[in-house]
Formats: structure tokens, C-alpha cells, sequence
């Protein structure tokens, strides 16, 4: 039973269904939340599985850190993947940069209009 | 051993990714939020990819919920049903 | 409150549809077959003769793409940038989230030079240990985010400073590539003597672009949230 769980092949399964579900988890939060806060928790939490699945799906069982190491000593095919790790390194700090900038807007337009619900937007002149 | 690690961590986090979403308190949300990415720290360290996991460490267990919870603290904490 | 009015039929629907969506997609991912001739597998054979560093994130991201790299700290600049324009300043700044204890000030004050430091060590070491310019930044800027919650109003950042390390290191990082494109024939490409791996003084020009990239993201996010923590309360306008 223990065996077939560590198996490459069925942690990649494993991978995939999971990131996918938190990813569906955060689209529906953004479709559907009426709060401008909650719609960018969601697109956070979408952003999140997206880095968990490029990770995950270049992992294999057995294989060590790409860093040369007592145990280690050249690089070879027993490492994982490096490229994946190093855009997603950058990525995350990008991330939270442009997420504050976003959250920059939502406090700016809350100090000019007073609401932060998206239904209520009427700056345009549409009547609900 | 590490496949069962990945798996129980990964429920966890689609658990702790619907309270993120589905909780009408918006502070309580951004708790959850930085425990999602303590949670994904564990399992980066997990797909040995070690210097992502100092990346997330500090973003996402801190600074992130750090600066949500500051703008979210100069317009309202609850949100309307 | 019937079912209807909490969740509500658009909603039930759009969970449908993405659930459909995202099942399509697993059945795309879970036919395709993991390659094992793929490019991290090549870069990490040609690893050892030409960057002489221990560890192959820090190699691909300061040298073999090291261009993506300018890109990257390109676009942080811009965000920190388009931050300051959007936040209103004026002298009714204060500190929300701060706290008065004499406790966490005492602290504060023992641990500051202490994250500082293993911020400065997890950026130099960055091509022998797991570590680098951005995971050291984003810690040197969590100790400054200690210190704005502990000392509230009273800490005073000088901007001066901060703008000249901000500005000399992103000006470093392009001058280090131009004189490498000037001495070695390719932009961001290897002047320096490799040494031997393991060695602090190794791997050439790497660790000095780390450095440079560290110094930057470091400043970057002190201003971030230094911006974010010191501001005029939205709702007293």
C-alpha cells in the first residue's frame, strides 16, 4: 500500500488533481465574490497552485536538490530540474509587488468613492 | 513516506484554499491566506526545491499577509452579504 | 435564509462549468508523458565547466538567464514605482498596526542587526548554499517590517539612502553586464576567473550580480512596505 504511494507516476497524478482543485477553489472566489479584497485573495490563491503545479509536476521520487552537498558530489540526473525553481523564485517576488500595487487601486478608490463592492460601482453612470 | 506527506498536506491546503475563499470575515481570511503559504513551504521543501521554500517562507507567511491586512485595516473588515 | 439566497444559482452554475473545464484539463495533463531529455537536464551537465557554482538555481538564474533577470527586477522597479505615485502622502501620516510595548522594543533592538546579518549571509552565499539575492532581500525587509511595528512613528527611515542603494544597485547590475559584454564578448557573460567549487571567492561574476540583485529587492520592499505601513487612514479623508 505504502509502495504505490511513493511512486513518481502516481505523486504527479497526485500533483495535478490537487492544484487543479485549489485552482478552481480561487476562480470561483474571483467569478463570484462581490468584495474587491476577496477577489484578489482568490486570484492570490490561483497563483499559489499554479507555482504548486509547476514544482510538483517536474518532481521525482529519489532525486535530491539541485545543490552540490556532502553526499553530492557532481551534478548529474540524480537532481531535479532547476529551470522550473528559478522562474518560479522570481515569480513569487514579482507577485507580491504587482498584488500590492493592485491593492494600491482598491485603497484609492475606496478613499474616493467610500464602497469596495463591485455591484455599487456606478461612477460610469449605469443604473443598476 | 514522502507520498503520504504530499498527500495529506495537499488536502490540507484545498481545505484551508476553501475557508480562504468562503469566509465572511475578510481578517480571518488573510489568516488562513498566510497559513496556506506556511502550508505550501512544507511541500516545496517536499519537491526538494529549497531556495523556492525560503522564497515563500518570507513572502508568503509574511510580508504578503502583512500588507493585505494593513490596507484591510484602513477600509472595512467585514463583508457584505 | 433559504440556500438560494446564500449561494445563488449563478454561482452553482460557474462552479459547474469550471469543474467541467478543469476536468478536460486533467485529462490533457494526465496523458502526457514526463520527458527526461529536457533543458534543465542539459544545463545541469554543462554546470560544472562553465560556472563553477554549488548550486544550479543560482547559475541559471544570475547566468545562463540572466537577461530574464534584468527583466524581472525591471518590472519590481516599475510596481514600487507606480506604488509611490498611487499612495497619497501628506503630513497626517501615521503608523497603523503599530504597538506600544517596552518589551518588543527591547527585543526588536536585540534582533534587527541579527536577521540583517542573515540576510547579508544568505545573499554571499548564495552559489555554494540554498539561498540568494531574492530570499535574502525579502528577509532584510521583513527585520525593517519588525522594527516598523515595534517603533511605530518613532523610527525614521532616511529615503536618501535608500533611493541611493536602490538606484546603484540596479545601475551596478547593467554596468557588471556591460563590462562583461566589453571584456568577454557577451552581455552578462564571464570575465572573472572561476576558482575552484566550494570556495567562497568562486563561480566569477555570479556572486557579484547577486549581490547587486539582493541590495535592490531589499530596498524595494522596505519602500513597499514602508508605504504601506505609514500612511493617512483612508477613512478620515
Amino acid at each position: 500500500m505504502l509502495e504505490t504511494l511513493n511512486q513518481t507516476t502516481f505523486l504527479h497524478t497526485v500533483v495535478a488533481i490537487g492544484s487543479f482543485t485549489i485552482f478552481t477553489i480561487g476562480l470561483v472566489g474571483v467569478l463570484s465574490k462581490k468584495n474587491l479584497f476577496k477577489i484578489f485573495l482568490s486570484l492570490s490563491i490561483v497563483e499559489s497552485s499554479l507555482f504548486l503545479f509547476f514544482i510538483g509536476s517536474h518532481f521525482e521520487v529519489g532525486k535530491a536538490a539541485p545543490i552540490v552537498a556532502d553526499g553530492i558530489k557532481l551534478f548529474d540526473g540524480h537532481m531535479v530540474d532547476p529551470v522550473p525553481q528559478a522562474m518560479i523564485l522570481t515569480t513569487i517576488v514579482i507577485g507580491v509587488a504587482v498584488l500590492a500595487l493592485s491593492l494600491t487601486f482598491v485603497v484609492n478608490y475606496y478613499r474616493l468613492s467610500g464602497n469596495i463592492d463591485i455591484d455599487k460601482m456606478d461612477e460610469l453612470g449605469e443604473v443598476q | 513516506m514522502i507520498g503520504v506527506l504530499i498527500v495529506i498536506i495537499f488536502t490540507a491546503l484545498t481545505v484551508i484554499a476553501f475557508w480562504v475563499v468562503s469566509s465572511r470575515d475578510l481578517s480571518s481570511s488573510v489568516i488562513y491566506f498566510m497559513a496556506f503559504g506556511l502550508g505550501s513551504t512544507v511541500l516545496y521543501v517536499l519537491f526538494s526545491a529549497p531556495d523556492v521554500a525560503l522564497t515563500e517562507a518570507v513572502i508568503g507567511a509574511g510580508i504578503s499577509g502583512v500588507v493585505f491586512l494593513v490596507s484591510l485595516l484602513q477600509t472595512q473588515t467585514k463583508e457584505d452579504t | 435564509m433559504s440556500l438560494k439566497k446564500t449561494v445563488g444559482l449563478k454561482t452553482i452554475l460557474t462552479a459547474l462549468l469550471i469543474s467541467f473545464m478543469s476536468m478536460l484539463l486533467l485529462g490533457v495533463i494526465m496523458n502526457a508523458a514526463y520527458t527526461h531529455t529536457s533543458l534543465g537536464y542539459d544545463l545541469l551537465k554543462i554546470n560544472t565547466i562553465s560556472t563553477q557554482s554549488a548550486n544550479a538555481v543560482t547559475s541559471v538564474v544570475t547566468y545562463f538567464r540572466g537577461l530574464d533577470t534584468l527583466g524581472e527586477v525591471t518590472i519590481l522597479f516599475l510596481s514600487i514605482f507606480g506604488i509611490g505615485i498611487g499612495i497619497e502622502r501628506s503630513d497626517r501620516m501615521k503608523t497603523i498596526l503599530g504597538y506600544d510595548s517596552t518589551l518588543l522594543k527591547i527585543g526588536t533592538k536585540v534582533l534587527f542587526p541579527l536577521i540583517v546579518l542573515f540576510g547579508l549571509y544568505i545573499i554571499a552565499h548564495g552559489h555554494l548554499s540554498p539561498g540568494g539575492g531574492f530570499q535574502g532581500g525579502v528577509i532584510i525587509a521583513s527585520g525593517f517590517l519588525l522594527m516598523f511595528l515595534a517603533y511605530g512613528d518613532s523610527y525614521d527611515l532616511d529615503h536618501k539612502v535608500l533611493s541611493l542603494f536602490e538606484a546603484l544597485s540596479g545601475a551596478g547590475f547593467i554596468l557588471v553586464g556591460i563590462l562583461a559584454a566589453l571584456a568577454g564578448g557577451a552581455f552578462l557573460g564571464n570575465m572573472l576567473p572561476l576558482g575552484v567549487l566550494g570556495k567562497l571567492f568562486s563561480s566569477g561574476i555570479l556572486p557579484i550580480i547577486y549581490i547587486f540583485v539582493g541590495l535592490k529587492v531589499a530596498a524595494e520592499i522596505t519602500v513597499l512596505v514602508e508605504y504601506f505601513i505609514r500612511t493617512q487612514d483612508a477613512r478620515d479623508a
